[in-house]
């Protein structure tokens, strides 16, 4: 509670003035601090104009919470943040176990799990307050997105506030914002003050409120400011008032106020004295005239931001240098830094000081890159590299991979491509071959997710060609599994798996086990389409080998190549098991990337085996992860959403599709381009364009018997002898397509039922007799195939055959009509699970076990969870797991 | 988006116009809201066994799922606009 002491400025005796117009707010927070209190955690967001009063009602909160422990942080203002800046500001005040572990060079992921360790086992609730967000460094941004996933299970109120007015569409904030659960998220919006408010707060300070309300606009800091020291004439904007009071000081006061303006946040006692000898007087005044406040702690702060901002802008560019400039060699003065690197960093390039740039610019880069804040370590290398035209080449070269990296680590692609191209004329012209063969290859890289393959086979060769003139050793190795990796990306199979052993058998022999493991990942992933039993065994065995190393990012990869390559081969079973595997693997370690990927692969799979109702909430919530991103992840979710809106009749699909193939050509690989155009031509089939079936299925099917795809050539020549093209069985061929394709509807039928898949099952029994015919039709009306019911109906009508009734049988007797999935969930809950954990134990999204829960919660007219286990407990649905519920 | 919704209910559709039958309509309206879908209005054919009905929403898969939760059939939905015969007139 120190933390709480100091916010009281000395000088304020009383220091928190009765908030206005903000009941309804406090109420919001305190009911969420006393259900926290319970166990029960929750995430708030207060979001408002600079001055609307975000930092008062938290303060305000703060003192009134009880027997709560607070946690209190801010983000800095500085050109670029220091990483997880706000968990120092609580490590320093308030005595955590998580402290030591910032200190250290722990990994972003362990210092998360024990902060979320130290909630869990806190006695009392605790009440974390993280100040202007929208400031955020990366890695406070995954804090923010780890612990509201979670909050649910600890006592904790997590409270975020932001400018709302900062944080444009783009902002990364926004994210976060939009994948954090709804039941676990509140925003509040503090809005201005009323023309009565204004009132209100003028009678308190016993002044007139004429003119106020037209001059401040209801902003309360402007208000309060205004009320507090009068103003001479009508100020038009706060930065007018700030400025006025400057102008009234003394020269002495002026200079402090100066010098802390340029110093974000707050300004140290010992900063002051040692740049400013002999200012107490000085000091004492820019306090009386309200400017400043003091700390218990002896430093010094603008009342509020925007006064500081409205000081610094008005220093001319040569004092601004100065200062910071002064500010720097002060920091810089001791043995070892006084300040956060970042904040040294922030003072060296206003003062426009080179070599302390050089200095610490790239330090700040590998802490930030430590904590996996790889924004501010692309922003702190980037400028390095900006001041750097006079460093070493060695270091110019070093800071350029490492901004590459990051660039590529944050999706800006582009910029990653430009460095690693400038690095490679660095490189050349220096002679260093080495050098410019591991960039080369690392281009390939980003060349290939930036969905540009042709650029990437060039990149890659060109390295291989280097390194192979040079003694054999582990760049050459890396360079064999890279070229490995993007001809298994082609599916160029054999050639992938002969580079893939080449990179393996150098690896090991020079000892590099990250190319091991990697290399096996990609032999693993190449022979699935030769081999689907030995590429399991070199997949478990990469996995094995990344587990063991804890490379957590090759092991996501690794789950999401079993299952996508099991779902390319129709083994449904398999892939659905591996992809939820990858899932929660992936959703442990807090990678998103294998997290959407899996999940739009999921949705493929349960479109084929006819869970449409869960194939459509993992698409829908796929896209909606990527609406900013051009990835695969995007073309697969759309080719699933597509593939189910034909085969319900639902409007969409064609854009949808349409989307899907954009981005497909991109890539311009099978891997896209097949399952795309595949979609395409069921969709042109649905809807009688046989031209346009055609077209798609043609285009694709050259590509296809390229790559010998059994399974893409199989359905894109099914689609064309569907289209009443002169076709023959492809080889090779998938068997249930070439089944079918030879007219022998019934194993055909068999063969798809084997493979779960049973709108593909009715499709083949569709074309047999008239029993066969009618099975078909109850398949497909089961699955809601609209269209390919209806169709199969009018060609059963014209034979003459009788139907039977339309529709599907009310569901099953349950006494609260509770859906399949309903009761899934209302049984983990009467487990005793937290939405969260629900969500986890189902690889869904908090969001969808919220409507679920909501759901259920209307139809069996409950509102608590209490009373929802004991109304299933009387419906006769229970826990699966009879441990169950005293915790509820 | 506005969408005409066609169900068949092989056995008829009835809802008793007293409480229950309004506490039925109730919490399809209530369901609906969790996903941004609007019920609108419905025509009802004679023999109460097809429906039509139009709504509003964000997409034909956030109709599906609050006729799941209703336990309600769906045929077809189609995206429909409103067409006037006295268009012409304003």
């Amino acid at each position: 509670m120190a933390r709480l002491a100091s916010l009281t400025s000395v000088v304020q005796p009383t220091a928190l003035p009765e908030l206005i117009e903000r009941e309804a707010a406090m109420g919001v927070l305190e009911k969420h601090l006393r259900s926290a209190a319970g166990g029960t955690g929750h995430t708030i967001f207060v979001s408002g104009e600079a001055g609307v009063g975000k930092t008062s009602l938290l303060k305000k909160l703060a003192t009134e919470c009880g027997g709560a422990n607070l946690w209190w942080g801010n983000c800095d203002a500085l050109q670029t943040p220091h990483p997880l800046a706000p968990l120092h500001d609580v490590a320093r005040s308030t005595d955590v176990r998580f402290g030591s572990l910032l200190a250290s060079d722990a990994s972003r992921t362990v210092v998360f799990e024990a902060v979320l360790a130290e909630l869990r086992e806190s006695r009392r609730p605790v009440l974390i307050v993280i100040e202007d967000v929208h400031w955020a460094d990366d890695a406070t941004l995954d804090l923010v997105k780890f612990l509201g996933r979670r909050v649910d299970r600890v006592p904790c109120l997590l409270i975020a506030s932001y400018r709302d007015d900062e944080v444009g569409a783009t902002h990364p904030l926004r994210q976060v914002l939009g994948e954090l659960p709804s039941s676990l998220v509140t925003r509040l919006d503090l809005s201005r003050l009323s023309p009565t408010g204004v009132e209100v707060l003028a009678r308190r300070a016993l002044r007139s409120a004429d003119g106020l309300y037209a001059t401040t606009q209801g902003n309360p800091f402007f208000i309060t400011e205004l009320l507090r020291h009068g103003a001479d004439g009508v100020p038009r904007s706060v930065q007018d008032l700030v400025l006025g009071r400057f102008a009234r000081l003394g020269a002495e006061a002026r200079v402090v106020v100066q010098l802390a303006s340029v110093v974000p946040a707050k300004i140290e006692r010992w900063l002051i004295d040692e740049l400013l000898p002999a200012t107490s007087s000085a000091i004492e005044e820019c306090i009386n005239s309200g400017l400043l406040m003091a700390s218990a702690d002896g430093s010094l702060a603008f009342r509020h931001e925007l006064a500081r901002v409205a000081i610094e802008t008005a220093l001319s560019a040569p004092l601004a240098c100065r200062l910071h400039g002064q500010v720097l060699s002060a920091l810089q003065g001791g043995d070892k830094p006084r300040a956060s690197l970042a904040r040294i960093v922030h003072h060296a390039t206003h003062a426009g000081a080179t070599a302390a740039v050089l200095q610490f610019a790239p330090a700040a880069a590998h802490e930030a890159q430590q904590r996996a804040a790889h924004r501010e370590a692309a922003a702190h290398l980037k400028t390095a590299l900006e001041h750097s035209r006079d460093a070493p080449q060695i270091d110019r070269t070093g800071w350029l991979d490492a901004y590459a990296d990051e660039c590529q680590l944050t999706d800006r692609l582009d910029e990653a491509i430009n460095a690693r191209l400038q690095l490679g004329t660095l490189f050349q012209r220096a002679g260093n071959p080495l050098g410019e063969a591991q960039n080369s290859s690392k281009l390939a890289l980003v060349h290939v997710l930036a969905l540009r393959n042709q650029e990437a086979d060039t990149a890659s060769r060109r390295a291989i060609e280097l390194l192979e003139s040079q003694q054999p050793g582990a760049a050459l190795a890396s360079a064999y599994r890279v070229e490995a990796q993007l001809r298994m990306l082609n599916r160029e199979c054999e050639a992938s798996v002969a580079w893939a052993n080449r990179a393996i058998e150098l690896a090991q022999r020079v000892g590099d086990r990250e190319t091991v493991a990697a290399a096996f990942n990609t032999l693993g992933a190449a022979t699935l389409f030769i081999d689907y039993d030995q590429a399991c065994a070199h997949l478990q065995h990469a996995l094995e080998l990344a587990l063991a190393q804890r490379l957590h990012y090759i092991a996501c990869n690794i789950y999401t190549n079993l299952g996508s390559g099991s779902g390319e081969l129709f083994k449904l079973r398999e892939a659905e098991r591996f992809l939820k595997q990858a899932i929660s693997f992936s959703q442990h370690h807090e990678i998103d990337f294998y997290r959407v990927y899996a999940t739009a692969w999921l949705a493929l799979c349960e479109m084929y085996m006819g869970r449409w109702d869960d194939a459509a909430e993992h698409a829908v919530d796929a896209i909606e992860q990527t609406t900013t991103q051009r990835n695969t992840s995007r073309v697969m979710a759309l080719v699933a959403l597509g593939r189910l809106r034909t085969r319900r009749g639902d409007s969409g699909a064609a854009e949808t599709l349409d989307e899907a193939l954009d981005l497909a050509l991109a890539s311009g690989t099978l891997q896209r381009l097949a399952p795309v155009r595949a979609a395409r031509a069921e969709a042109a089939w649905a809807r009688g364009d046989m031209r346009a079936v055609s077209a798609e299925a043609g285009s694709g099917l050259q590509l296809a018997l390229r790559h010998q795809h059994p399974w893409f050539a199989g359905e894109l020549a099914f689609w064309l002898s569907r289209a009443g093209e002169k076709s023959h069985v492809p080889v090779p061929c998938a068997q249930p397509f070439a089944l079918q394709m030879a007219g022998k509807w019934r194993e055909a039928a068999l063969a798809w039922a084997e493979l779960l898949c049973p709108f593909e099952q009715a499709r083949a029994l569709g074309d047999g007799d008239r029993p066969a015919q009618l099975q078909a039709l109850e398949i497909f009306e089961r699955l809601s195939a609209q269209p390919s019911a209806d169709r199969l109906r009018q060609q059963l009508k014209a034979a003459g055959q009788r139907m039977p009734r339309r529709g599907r049988s009310s569901t099953k007797a349950n006494p609260h009509q509770l859906t399949a999935r309903e009761i899934e969930v209302l049984k983990l809950l009467c487990e005793g699970l937290k939405n969260s954990e629900i969500a986890e134990r189902l690889c869904r999204s908090v969001r969808t076990v919220d409507h679920h829960l909501e759901a259920v919660f209307g139809k069996l007219n409950v509102t608590t969870r209490t009373e929802a286990v004991a109304a299933a407990a009387r419906a006769g649905i229970h826990a699966k797991n009879r441990q169950v519920s005293a915790a509820i | 988006m506005r969408y005409m919704v066609q169900r068949t209910f092989p056995n008829g559709l009835r809802i008793p116009m007293d409480d229950k039958g309004a506490q039925a309509c109730g919490s399809v309206i209530e369901n609906n809201a969790k996903s941004g879908v609007t019920w609108v209005h419905s025509y009802v054919s004679d023999d109460l066994s097809k429906t039509f009905c139009i709504y509003d929403g964000p997409s034909p898969e956030a109709i599906r799922e609050t006729a799941e939760r209703n336990n309600l059939p769906i045929d077809t939905i189609t995206p429909v606009s409103t067409l006037s015969p006295y268009f012409y007139r304003s």
